[in-house]
């Protein structure tokens, strides 16, 4: 293709060569055809709503955290010993009699954005994880996993008026995926329910850096799935930006 | 020319997002072996800069991220590998994440700066080429170091729940079964972070980076783990060295960006008035 144009000042010389759309569309709808019946499993489903939820948080957080003084962007890690309703302690109990390693579960903030609303108030969202996991070696293929997803509305008081310094208070509640898999050498079997869960936390945070702050904060948690529930302790380290 | 479009690929992007349309910054070139002879200087700062008391808190707190992602490391790890192992869509998505971050990439990316720079004699873009090879290999001495004193197992390879640490190790065990050894830090994502953060300095007026270059460095992480290449407390230690690095390598450049000047050629992709996507080469007068 060449075209050539003028106007007043500037002059403007062009070639190039088109692209093909007509592969691209191709490939684009062969995916989609393939994707259809995982579409309608809502275990599957979920799984794929909570990766795009993670990645559209992860690709919207941390711009508008930085970009302006009243967002702001958390990401933790933590540790906690969970409690279980009777038929999963039941189902551990059955692992640990197979020399099932009882786990440490990891909490993961992935992330949580939020918004200063009054000087010592930040009002958000949190994307947060917990994973268990109790099999002994990964090569067996015979492992018996928990994992957590919760979607929460996060409030982050600090009485000190200044995010991220002090003494705080963190309540959290939302609705919550509790995914369980039972690893075979076949192919996994998934347990998906959902139900409502809520967390509270008690921390302290002071500056690290220019931009950052280090929270150290023990949160109590629990999640209700009428027939099921996960609650504990954790203890949890993150920056808040 | 499948090859060709490959190569084509990278330099159109870069024209496409790059090219100085509003805001040329008026900067040094770089001289050709500049990316080797400021390694020492700042690996000098570096030190410096982070073994100072009002870092503390922060290496405090990067290390005790570190330390409980170890404790967790077996059950984020299997969360990741799992529907790795399930999903081939997934599977397809964690190796392109994993391509991304393994330097070649980084590489092309400075490869594209240079050409662009060289074709429209943008010092901008020279500069930045340059930064991206020197923040690499500044990064990469530094990672290697740390890789060669920790030996950590990777996961696929590892014969404890999360990896063994064999401090010190034998290096000729090390060079000949490296993947036994070099799980940390990654060095995957600090070039990653650090090529990044690099781009971000030389163009602070392309607000779109941010938006990209942290969901890309996420992929890169996320990728690692479900391939089972590395363990989530791997990052930690690399994203700091890859963001520390960047920084350092940059902090010479100006931040008084001014406006380019007329009878200033210029590449970029456009439009036709028939809608096809094209290259065009403008001249103003």
């Amino acid at each position: 293709v060449k075209h050539s144009r003028s106007s007043e000042s500037t002059k403007t010389i062009i070639t190039g060569i088109p692209l093909a759309p007509t592969c691209t569309v191709m490939r684009v709808s062969c995916l989609i055809s393939d994707g259809e019946r995982r579409w309608r499993d809502p275990v599957k489903l979920s799984v794929k709503l909570s990766h795009i939820a993670t990645w559209a948080l992860l690709l919207l957080a941390p711009v508008e955290a930085f970009s302006q003084d009243r967002w702001y962007f958390y990401f933790s890690a933590g540790l906690s010993r969970p409690r279980y309703d009777e038929s999963l302690q039941r189902l551990i109990d059955a692992e640990k009699q197979r020399e099932a390693v009882s786990a440490t579960a990891g909490h993961f903030d992935l992330p949580g954005i939020y918004y200063r609303a009054k000087p010592g108030l930040l009002i958000g969202a949190v994307l947060n994880a917990t994973f268990e996991h109790f099999s002994r070696d990964w090569r067996y293929q015979e492992s018996l996993a928990f994992q957590l997803y919760n979607g929460n509305f996060s409030f982050l008081v600090f009485p000190g008026e200044i995010p991220g310094q002090g003494f705080f208070l963190r309540i959290d509640g939302g609705y919550s995926h509790f995914l369980q898999i039972r690893e075979t050498p076949q192919s996994p079997y998934r347990k998906l329910s959902t139900g409502l869960g809520a967390q509270i936390g008690l921390g302290y945070g002071f500056r690290s850096t220019e931009f950052s702050h280090l929270l150290l904060h023990i949160n109590y948690f629990h999640n209700d799935f009428r027939d099921r529930f996960v609650e504990g302790i954790g203890f949890f380290l993150g920056f808040l930006l | 020319l499948r090859r060709a479009r490959k190569i084509l690929a990278p330099i159109f992007l870069l024209l496409l997002f790059f090219s100085p349309r509003t805001l040329a910054e008026e900067v040094e070139t770089p001289r050709l072996f500049d990316f080797v002879a400021n390694v020492p200087g700042n690996l000098l700062e570096w030190s410096r800069e982070t073994f100072a008391s009002d870092k503390i808190a922060a290496i405090g707190g990067m290390l005790g991220m570190t330390g409980i992602l170890i404790a967790s490391d077996f059950e984020s790890w299997q969360a990741m590998r799992l529907p790795y192992m399930e999903y081939d869509d997934l599977q397809h998505f964690a190796d392109w994440g994993v391509r991304l971050g393994d330097g070649s990439s980084q590489f092309a990316l400075a490869g594209g700066f240079l050409l662009f720079g060289a074709l429209t004699s943008d010092s901008r873009a020279l500069r930045t080429a340059s930064q991206i090879a020197e923040a690499i290999l500044v990064t990469g001495v530094v990672v290697q170091t740390m890789k060669h004193t920790t030996g950590r197992e990777s996961p696929f390879l590892s014969e404890e729940r999360t990896g063994i640490w064999r401090f010190f190790p034998n290096q000729g065990e090390y060079m000949g079964d490296y993947q036994k050894f070099d799980a940390m830090p990654s060095g995957h994502l600090a070039t990653a972070m650090t090529t990044f953060i690099v781009i971000q300095e030389n163009y602070p007026d392309q607000k779109w980076i941010p938006y990209v270059g942290y969901p890309l460095v996420g992929w890169v992480a996320w990728g690692l783990v479900a391939t089972s290449l590395h363990w989530w407390s791997d990052f930690p230690i690399a994203l700091s060295l890859g963001y520390s690095f960047g920084k350092i390598v940059t902090a010479k450049n100006s931040k008084t960006p001014k406006p380019a000047s007329k009878n200033q050629p210029r590449l970029a992709p456009g439009l036709t008035p028939d809608g096809h996507l094209v290259f065009q080469a403008t001249w103003n007068w």
